[in-house]
């Protein structure tokens, strides 16, 4: 399902980051790089929150507006019953839409408040996402402490928060279109290759977005994936040319290029809803030669009870079609 | 596309797991664990004249003891992806499995966050352990 939008426009973005026990190649690039698990906080649950508060202050300092001027938040985390961002929308209090897709929640935040604007509903949204390394591991696998088996395809969720500002002001970034994707389950069970799990899904959105909006394969000057890490991306080319006969090009994955791969071999990749936003605009918006940029966001729809109940995972991915206008 | 054929495409871009060098890391760690406790029992019996009996018991707290302080420091999980399993087997994983157990709830209370949730990864051992010790006693105590 692929929706075209009026006057979409990213005006401002605020990225943030900890490199705490992993060095991050876009340490340089980001707005706010920490070192802390317990920013501003006593536990971790509630740390995540200030991350999310933080990113979103700095954005409406750094465009002189206050809070009582945004219609809207849009946004979402990976923690249960997304307390980090109900607890962020109750500092903010900004009108609150809360979403979840696993790792695709920021895109999907980002085509809502696209629709909203489009539709002209209202004037400006902004939208928040965050992941949190020690409350991921904690609720989604062993004890923080436990030195459990960690396998070759497993990734490293990031800890750091990402806000964007959307009106329809035209500014340099706009939001040309979206697909909004299907749930797949293909019958894949492994928790613990979470790459190949999001990689049907992935190659689905991605033939249905080209069919729909009767594309060719490289009309865009970079396709960026969110967290497949470095075997799913492989996994995604090979699905879509044996299944669609589509050979892929110009495709990038944010997960697998926001650590060095080569020092850290342990694992395949970042993960996170923010893997994308910050590769995207830390490093890929720089680039003045992407001017058609499609971001697909990839999220593994399981829970903490899938894996331990012996389930297949289902998974998502929405697409977002960009145009940087100089 | 069938789930068969889409398992043949994740084996194809998958590395493989060494799992003969994890073999022989676990090997070595838990023998050298092993070791270490068997030369603190001779100190033990030899030079201060502990009757065997103590001499085990006081090995088996050393090794809780030191393993407690290791997963506390947040030391203990490294030491573990390193030297794999070997460290996790003996009475050191137990108390590592608890110790970091307690730790990841100390938020939520005494009683319903760290009391109860002390025994999640430990608690197969002792329900299993105790179960497989009546079986055999049985079957020796009846049948041999």
């Amino acid at each position: 399902m692929t929706v075209y939008f009026n006057n979409v426009y990213i005006n401002d973005y605020i990225t943030m980051i900890s490199s705490l026990d992993r060095d991050v190649t876009v340490k340089n690039d980001v707005d706010i790089l920490v070192d802390d698990f317990y920013y501003k906080s006593k536990k971790i649950t509630s740390a995540e929150a200030m991350y999310q508060k933080e990113v979103v202050n700095k954005l409406l300092s750094k465009n002189n507006l206050s809070y009582k001027k945004i219609d809207l938040l849009v946004g979402g985390d990976l923690e249960n019953q997304l307390s980090a961002t109900n607890k962020t929308a109750s500092i903010l209090k900004i009108p609150f839409l809360g979403t979840y897709s696993a790792c695709a929640t920021f895109v999907e935040s980002l085509i809502i408040g696209a629709v909203f604007l489009s539709s002209k509903k209202i004037n400006n949204t902004i939208v928040v996402s965050s992941s949190h390394n020690l409350v991921c591991e904690r609720q989604f696998r062993y004890p923080i402490e436990y030195g459990s088996k960690k396998s070759k395809t497993n990734t490293f969720t990031l800890t750091g928060a990402a806000s964007s500002l959307l009106t329809n002001k035209k500014s340099r970034v706009k939001i040309e279109s979206a697909t909004i994707g299907k749930v797949v389950d293909i019958g894949y069970k492994n928790v613990n290759n979470i790459g190949a799990v999001m990689a049907s899904s992935c190659a689905e959105t991605l033939y249905s977005h080209f069919e729909e909006t009767n594309r060719k394969y490289n009309y865009y000057d970079l396709i960026l994936t969110g967290d497949l890490g470095k075997y799913g991306i492989n996994i995604m080319l090979e699905y879509l040319n044996k299944k669609y006969s589509v050979k892929l090009k110009k495709v990038k994955d944010a997960g697998s290029n926001i650590y060095n791969l080569k020092k850290y071999n342990d694992i395949a990749g970042a993960s996170g809803p923010i893997c994308l936003p910050i590769y995207l605009f830390s490093k890929v918006l720089k680039n003045k030669k992407y001017k058609k940029i499609l971001i697909v966001g990839t999220g593994s729809l399981h829970s903490s009870d899938t894996s331990k109940l012996k389930e297949s995972i289902p998974s998502v991915s929405h697409a977002i079609s960009l145009e940087v206008i100089e | 596309m069938k789930i068969e054929e889409y398992m043949e495409i994740v084996k194809n871009n998958s590395e493989k797991e060494n799992k003969l060098f994890n073999t022989f890391m676990a090997f070595i760690s838990g023998g050298v664990i092993s070791l270490v406790g068997e030369i603190i029992f001779f100190i033990l019996t030899n030079h201060f004249n502990f009757s065997p009996n103590t001499g085990y018991t006081i090995v088996t707290i050393i090794f809780i003891v030191v393993a407690c302080v290791l997963t506390g420091l947040s030391v203990f999980d490294n030491i573990a992806h390193k030297f794999k399993a070997g460290v996790l087997i003996p009475i050191t994983g137990f108390a590592h499995s608890m110790s970091s157990s307690a730790m990841d709830n100390n938020d939520e209370g005494f009683v319903f966050g760290m009391g109860s949730n002390m025994f999640k990864l430990g608690g197969t051992v002792i329900i299993y352990g105790v179960i497989s010790s009546f079986i055999f006693a049985f079957i020796k105590g009846v049948f041999l």
